[in-house]
Parts: C-alpha cells; sequence; structure tokens
C-alpha cells in the first residue's frame, strides 16, 4: 500500500512536471530529458555495480557475527555501533548505502541499519569537509554537528518500536 | 532570461564567488552524485576514484563468491541482483526526470525569496518542504541555504531546511537508498527522520546559533 502511494506520487509528480514543461513550449521539456539523460549515464553504471557487489559482499559476511553485533538483538548496543560505523563511513552514496544493504542481507536488524543510514547522512566526513566547511563555514557546521549527535541514536530507538 | 540560463545559485553565494563557477547545466541533479570533489571542480569524472574502487570490490567479491561456495551460489545472488536492479531503474529515470524539471521550472532565487519573509513555524515547515524536493547535490543545497540566511531567515530555518535536506531528500531516497535498501524501511526511516528536521530547527532557534557565513565575510 505505501509502496502503491509513493510510486504513484513520483511517477504522477513527475508526469505532472513534464506536461507543464512541455506546454510552456519553449524547449523546457527536451532540456529537462537531456539533462535526466547526462545525469542517468552518471548514475546507471555506479547503481549497476553497486547493487552486483552489495549481493555478493552480503553473501560472503559471516552471518552469526553481524548478527551478534548488529541483528535484532544487538538493541541499543547495535544501534551504537551503527551510528558511529555510519559517521566514519568513507565515499559517497553507493558505498554506504550498498554497506546498509548488505548489512541487512545477512542478518543485521532493520533499527540498526536506520541509525547507520542516518549517521552517514548527518556527519558523511566526504559531504562535510569537502562541501559544507567551505561553503557554510566551520562554526556554522560544528554546531549542526553537536545539535545532531543524538539523532541517529533516536531514528533508532524509535524504529526498535516499529512492525518491521 | 530563457530557463537555460537559470543560474544554479546566485554567483555571490557560491562557495567560489570570484569564480564564475555556477553553471547549472554542470550541477547534479541528485543528491550525491559524485560529491567527492572539491566544489571548484564543477565537471564531474564518469569514472572516478571511488567508482574504481567500487568496481574492484564487486570483481573480487563476486569472484570470491564464485571459488568459495559455487558457480550455483553465484548465479543466485547474480538473479537477485538483477531482480534488484529491474525493481529501481524505472525509478530512477522518474526522480531523475522529475529532478531535472523541478529544476528548470522552479528556479533558486524563487525559493530563496520565499524564506527571507517567513520566520516561525511556518517558516520551519516550508524550509523542511523545500528540503525534501531540492533537487541537486551539495552545489545547490549550501549556496541555497547561505541565500536563505542572507535573505533574512533564521539560523533554525537553515538548519531545518538542511538536515530536511539530508533526511528526508527525496531523490537521494529514491535513487540511491533504494536501490540497496527495502523501499518500506526507507518509508519509516524517512517518516522517523521528519519529526527529527523540526526539532533540529527548533532546537537551533533556542540555542542562539551561530550565523552562516556569507559572502562577505570571506
Amino acid at each position: 500500500m505505501t509502496l502503491l502511494i509513493f510510486t504513484g506520487f513520483l511517477w504522477g509528480s513527475m508526469l505532472t512536471l513534464g506536461v507543464i514543461a512541455a506546454r510552456r513550449g519553449d524547449g523546457t521539456f527536451a532540456h529537462g530529458v537531456r539533462l535526466a539523460l547526462r545525469e542517468a549515464t552518471f548514475i546507471a553504471p555506479r547503481l549497476f555495480v553497486g547493487i552486483l557487489g552489495a549481493g555478493f559482499v552480503a553473501e560472503l559476511l559471516p552471518a552469526d557475527t553481524v548478527r551478534a553485533f548488529l541483528g535484532s538483538g544487538s538493541g541499543s548496543l547495535g544501534i551504537l555501533i551503527a551510528t558511529l560505523a555510519g559517521g566514519i563511513v568513507p565515499g559517497g552514496p553507493v558505498v554506504a548505502y550498498a554497506v546498509g544493504g548488505a548489512a541487512l542481507e545477512a542478518g543485521a536488524g532493520v533499527p540498526q541499519v536506520m541509525a547507520f543510514v542516518t549517521a552517514w547522512l548527518l556527519f558523511s566526513v566526504n559531504r562535510t569537509f569537502v562541501w559544507e566547511v567551505s561553503v557554510m563555514g566551520g562554526a556554522y557546521v560544528r554546531a549542526r554537528m553537536m545539535l545532531s549527535l543524538p539523532v541517529p541514536l533516536a531514528v533508532g530507538h524509535l524504529a526498535l518500536l516499529l512492525p518491521l | 532570461m530563457t530557463t537555460d540560463q537559470t543560474p544554479d545559485s546566485s554567483p555571490e553565494a557560491s562557495p567560489n564567488a570570484s569564480d564564475d563557477t555556477a553553471v547549472p547545466e554542470e550541477g547534479q541533479l541528485v543528491a550525491d552524485a559524485g560529491t567527492a570533489r572539491r566544489p571548484v571542480t564543477l565537471k564531474r569524472r564518469r569514472i572516478d576514484g571511488g567508482f574504481l574502487f567500487v568496481v574492484a570490490v564487486a570483481i573480487v567479491a563476486s569472484a570470491a563468491v564464485w571459488f568459495t561456495k559455487g558457480p550455483e551460489r553465484f548465479f543466485a545472488v547474480l538473479g537477485e541482483d538483477a531482480e534488484m536492479l529491474l525493481d529501481i531503474l524505472p525509478k530512477v529515470a522518474a526522480a531523475v526526470l522529475l529532478a531535472a524539471w523541478l529544476r528548470l521550472l522552479v528556479p533558486q532565487a524563487v525559493i530563496a525569496r520565499q524564506f527571507g519573509e517567513n520566520s516561525g513555524l511556518r517558516g520551519l515547515l516550508l524550509a523542511i518542504g523545500a528540503g525534501a524536493i531540492l533537487p541537486g547535490g551539495p552545489m545547490t543545497a549550501f549556496p541555497l541555504a547561505v541565500s536563505f540566511g542572507r535573505a533574512g531567515a533564521d539560523a533554525g530555518t537553515v538548519v531545518a531546511f538542511l538536515s530536511s535536506w539530508l533526511l528526508v531528500g527525496f531523490n537521494r531516497a529514491v535513487v540511491w537508498e533504494m536501490a540497496f535498501i527495502d523501499h518500506s524501511i526507507v518509508g519509516w526511516r524517512m517518516l522517523l527522520c521528519l519529526p527529527m528536521t523540526l526539532l533540529l530547527g527548533l532546537a537551533a532557534r533556542k540555542l542562539g546559533w551561530p550565523s552562516v557565513r556569507t559572502a562577505e565575510d570571506r
């Protein structure tokens, strides 16, 4: 049901914007398609290799160890470990999400993986140092980080209550 | 002014005001597509170190599965992965098209103007909404956050906007996260993170936040 709503929203808004762009009749529609194609050629090979890699890595991970440290039963300690891992995982979205996806497949719990992803989103080393500090300034970024520290732990613990 | 010349960010708000680097054509449409670059190099390389690393891991891991678990497991995993790929590709196409038209139809300047006059809870909610649907990566989001500050938005609004772009950003979640993690898990994570963005904004407002650095301070 959720998936249906989400998919409907995605395609609905895409088609709506496409119609608006087409009706302007100034080349916006075609220009958007060109931009999207170029972006897609950048993204597609990364997703392709990332998904394949994540599947094979998950197959190789020692399921017992993953379950012990990050399984549903690992509770708060697992959420903390996942948060720390998410804060330090290097690289971009393919690496971070592939690690999360592989961990899930190998037996990590949903709350733990949510904490991991949330921590990566908020504290991604790459994004912070390359982009945020240079644009927003160090003081601002430090304050945002400090404020955000409890968020992955909170998300992980709230997720423990979910019917997943 | 045609949409083709819509600046990616106002030049004075860009990280390098001295270079005229604000070329929307080069800006990413999807959050984090190629963020492992310096802000001054707007040209993305199709093949970079990060990509090669992922390729190497995939090759080594697939070979390891073949030799330790046998060809049968190898093909089983390959089949599962292929299904995932087929499932995600149409969604990625839709998300990227959505981002492209959104960028062309709603120029950044229009968004930034909305934030000068709106403070209070309404400003926070607007900021969260804008962060969630904003197409583009850090070279779009951070300069836009700075321009909010200069348009008169308080720091809480800026924090709410950035936190929302990070935690509930729609195109990042569709293109990257859902490719690797089950949709319902991604949906729940976004739902749990949504109130967090509001709390972060309110907390930043309460705490007396350091002001956003603007181009003049540099």
